[in-house]
This record gives structure tokens, C-alpha cells and sequence, in this order.
């Protein structure tokens, strides 16, 4: 079996995920504590690529990170090469896509804190950022260990994003979803069963991954 | 060292409008009944919440003027706050709530010996009764070394015989730290016994009209002691309660309540 398609999802997955989180926690916390004019539509926003079909997700972002696009010229301009069919490429789609698993248990963890617990770090002479470093993020652990769980299982599955935006180059786009369909479309079932499996077997592990960080949050 | 207020904050259903001081070394007591503004009337002392028309000053610092938009946020007005309900960080050890923001943590152990917490600090909050965690709470914010304390009814929660043992600590640390101390509390009887000055409220303004008799004629054989200097807010200066500052200024400063 060829581990290489494998071992790039889980490179994917890991790349997105970590990029992602540094992204969004600041964006899940905004959303979280503050209110401003627009709100709710950054919020529908964010949750969008949860309802949207893949394909019309990866078509954007094919038109949006393409070569004659702004982004797709300004990258050429800076590393040389395109962003579209390349792995930089395929980790922004996914970051994209999997944007809404990410900020929705983040930011339901910080809803959850008692907003009193950062009044009292406020009259101790802390200041916010000092807070949520010292404060928030120490008690939101269950909530961000869940999102990135959450954020790396969607990404080792996705398929249709990463067909539009990188399609198939071993090595370089070709993840495990996308080995998998090419080999039952070239009827290699044995191979396909056993790409298939690894697959199911790591995703049901970060499902238990996460059942038992909230079993240990509600305990 | 001397915390001079005075705030107009229109609640919905009615107006909060106080003047008072606190010199160093002095309890003021807040009380009231539920829903009268007590809490929120802290909140604005602490920073956390913002009136509608305001002076206050500290130590001739000013912490928030509304004429000239000042405001001064609550991580800047170094004071202690002990809340009402209990804010201890879940994810610290006792010690470690008690170092949290301590300006000099090798003074930590004397206020953790001074409030008998000694035995607890390798515990977490949620494994502490009601009245230790408010000698934790009360630890905390003395450790940051406070220029005035605020006291948000923090014995309400707690039964008899830890109020009185609380009480008395409070007393022990009236004397220790030389710094105004705001104290909220709707015991009037406890109240009375630690008062250097009394302000009773009833929707937000000084009223003597709710007293049980024996304590208003206490309250009213109280040597009034005015404010040293006219806080810029005068009563002809504000939009709403005309007159009801200029009457709290003639009895929120007195002394010598249980005399």
C-alpha cells in the first residue's frame, strides 16, 4: 500500500490545523465577548462552509487563488510559483474549510467562562491581553483541544475542496480521500479497502479523542 | 489619602445619585435593600462600569470624569475587590490565586497567615467551603497591595459563625492597612459595628426613611463631617437629582458612628 497519500493528509491536517488555531482563537474570542455592528453576519459567515458544497467552496477559492487573480499574482510574486495545485494552496483551502469546526467549539468554550473570572483579573491589575493568556486560554483547554481535534479529523477527510483547489499531484496534492477514489475508479479495491480503513480507524480515534475531553470537561 | 465620589447613573428603574468620601484608615459601609444600586455603585469604583455623569478621584488621581472623558480602566486603579459571589480562577491553586497579581510575592505568605489559609494553598477552589474562599478572595486582593479596598457583600453567602469570624478578621484589617475601605453589606447591625461612615440607600440615593427606628436615631446622632473639598459634580451641575447630592454630601462623610 502506498503510505504516501496518507502521510500528506496527516501533513495537511497538521499544517491547516495549527495555522487555523492561531487564526481563529483571537476571531472565536472577538465573537465571543464583544459586540459590534455585523455580528451576526461574521458569525454566518464563519459557518458558512459547514452548509455549502465543497465543490462551490473549492470553485472560489480555484477563482480566488488562481493565477490571474490578485492573490494568485501576488503569491507567484513572492515564492515564484503558483498557489493553485500546490500544497500552500490545498493548506488554505482546508483552513477555509474547516474554519467553521474550529471557531464554533472555541468559541462556545469561551462563552462559557464567567465573565466575573476576567472582571477579577481586571480589578487585579491584569490587563486583557495579559487576561486571556493568564485567564481565558487556561480555562478554555477542553474547548481548544476539541476544535483542533475537530479541525485535524475534518481535514484528513476532505475531498472535494482540495480536488478544486489542488487536484491530484502525487506527493504534492494528492491526499488520502483522493488516492482512495482514484483507486476504486481504477477498480483497486484491495487498495482502497486498505487506504480506506487507516482512514476510518484514525477518524474514529480523534472522535474518542474528543467524547473523552468532554467527558473529562463535564466531570 | 482620601477616595472622593460622586455618580449619576440612570438604572430603569431609577436613578443612582451619590456623593461620599472615604479617607485612609476608614470603613464606609454601603447598605440598602436588595435592588437599591449597591453593586452597581461598586462596579463603578472598580472600573467595570461606566455612569452617566461621574467624578471620582483618588489620592487626587482622577479615576473618571465624565465633563472632561476621563476614564482610568480597572486594571489601572489599583485596588482590591472581593466580589459578592465568589471569583477565585478555577485553574489555580489557592497559592496560586493568591499570587496571581501580587505586587511582592514574598508578602504573599503574610496574608495567607494573616487570613489562616495556610492549610489550603495546595488546594483548588472548588474544593473550598464558602467562607474560605472568601479569605482566599480577601487574600488576593490584599496582595496586590491595594490603595482602597472594596468589599461587595462578601459574607452574604456565608452561615453565622464564619460572618462573625470573617467579621472580625476585617476589623484586624482595618487597622493593618491604611487605605479607605468601601464595604457593602445589607446587615445594618453588622454594618453599624464597623462603620466610620454609614450610607443607607434606597434606589440609589441616601435615604433614612427605611431604618428600623433605634438605628436611625443612631444614624442621626452621628457627627457629620463633611467632605474637605467641593467635588466638581455640583448639584446645580447635574441633569437629574438636583438636590439629592448636596443632602448626601451633608451625610455620607460622618465619623464616629457608634459613639
Amino acid at each position: 500500500m502506498d503510505l504516501q497519500p496518507l502521510y500528506l493528509s496527516a501533513k495537511l491536517a497538521f499544517f491547516s490545523t495549527t495555522i487555523l488555531m492561531l487564526l481563529v482563537t483571537p476571531v472565536a474570542y472577538v465573537l465571543a465577548y464583544f459586540r459590534f455592528r455585523g455580528k451576526v453576519l461574521v458569525d454566518a459567515l464563519i459557518s458558512l462552509p459547514l452548509v455549502l458544497p465543497p465543490t462551490v467552496l473549492g470553485f472560489y477559492l480555484l477563482v480566488a487563488m488562481g493565477p490571474k487573480s490578485p492573490v494568485g499574482q501576488g503569491w507567484q510574486a513572492l515564492f515564484g510559483g503558483p498557489l493553485v495545485f500546490s500544497f500552500a494552496g490545498i493548506v488554505i483551502a482546508s483552513m477555509l474549510h474547516s474554519l467553521p469546526y474550529a471557531a464554533q467549539p472555541l468559541k462556545a468554550a469561551f462563552e462559557k467562562i464567567d465573565k466575573r473570572l476576567l472582571e477579577s483579573s481586571y480589578v487585579l491589575g491584569v490587563s486583557p491581553i495579559a487576561t486571556f493568556f493568564r485567564v481565558v486560554l487556561p480555562n478554555s483547554i477542553g474547548g481548544l483541544a476539541a476544535a483542533a481535534i475537530l479541525a485535524f479529523a475534518h481535514t484528513m477527510g476532505e475531498f472535494g475542496v482540495i480536488l478544486m483547489v489542488g487536484g491530484s499531484i502525487p506527493g504534492e496534492t494528492k491526499v488520502a480521500s483522493i488516492a482512495v477514489f482514484e483507486l476504486v475508479e481504477s477498480l483497486k479495491y484491495k487498495e482502497a479497502w486498505a487506504l480506506s480503513l487507516a482512514l476510518m480507524i484514525s477518524s474514529y480515534l480523534v472522535l474518542l479523542g474528543v467524547n473523552f475531553i468532554n467527558s473529562r470537561e463535564r466531570s | 489619602m482620601m477616595l472622593e465620589v460622586n455618580i449619576i447613573k440612570k438604572l430603569p428603574d431609577f436613578t443612582i445619585d451619590l456623593s461620599f468620601c472615604c479617607e485612609a484608615g476608614k470603613m464606609q459601609i454601603i447598605t440598602g435593600p436588595s435592588g437599591s444600586g449597591k453593586t452597581t455603585i461598586m462596579r463603578i469604583l472598580a472600573g467595570l462600569e461606566h455612569a452617566d455623569n461621574s467624578f471620582i478621584r483618588f489620592n487626587g488621581m482622577v479615576w473618571e470624569d465624565t465633563a472632561s472623558k476621563i476614564f482610568m480602566p480597572p486594571q489601572r486603579r489599583e485596588i482590591g475587590y472581593v466580589f459578592q459571589e465568589y471569583s477565585l480562577f478555577p485553574h489555580l491553586t489557592v497559592e496560586q490565586n493568591v499570587v496571581f497579581a501580587a505586587k511582592d510575592p514574598n508578602n504573599v505568605q503574610q496574608h495567607i497567615r494573616f487570613l489562616g489559609i495556610d492549610h489550603l494553598k495546595g488546594r483548588f477552589p472548588k474544593q473550598l467551603s464558602g467562607g474560605e474562599r472568601q479569605r482566599v478572595a480577601l487574600a488576593q486582593a490584599l496582595a496586590r497591595k491595594p490603595k482602597a479596598l472594596l468589599l461587595d457583600e462578601p459574607f452574604s453567602a456565608l452561615d453565622f459563625v464564619t460572618r462573625e469570624k470573617l467579621r472580625s478578621t476585617l476589623l484586624e484589617l482595618k487597622e493593618s492597612v491604611n487605605i479607605p475601605i468601601i464595604h457593602i453589606t445589607h446587615d445594618i447591625n453588622e454594618g453599624m459595628q464597623m462603620a466610620d461612615g454609614f450610607l443607607p440607600l434606597e434606589n440609589g440615593r441616601i435615604s433614612y426613611e427605611w431604618l428600623p427606628d433605634n438605628i436611625r436615631d443612631k444614624v442621626a446622632r452621628c457627627h457629620n463631617h463633611a467632605c474637605p473639598s467641593e467635588l466638581p459634580l455640583t448639584a446645580q451641575e447635574k441633569p437629574v437629582g438636583q438636590m439629592n447630592s448636596t443632602l448626601s454630601r451633608l451625610f455620607s462623610c460622618f465619623r464616629t458612628c457608634n459613639t
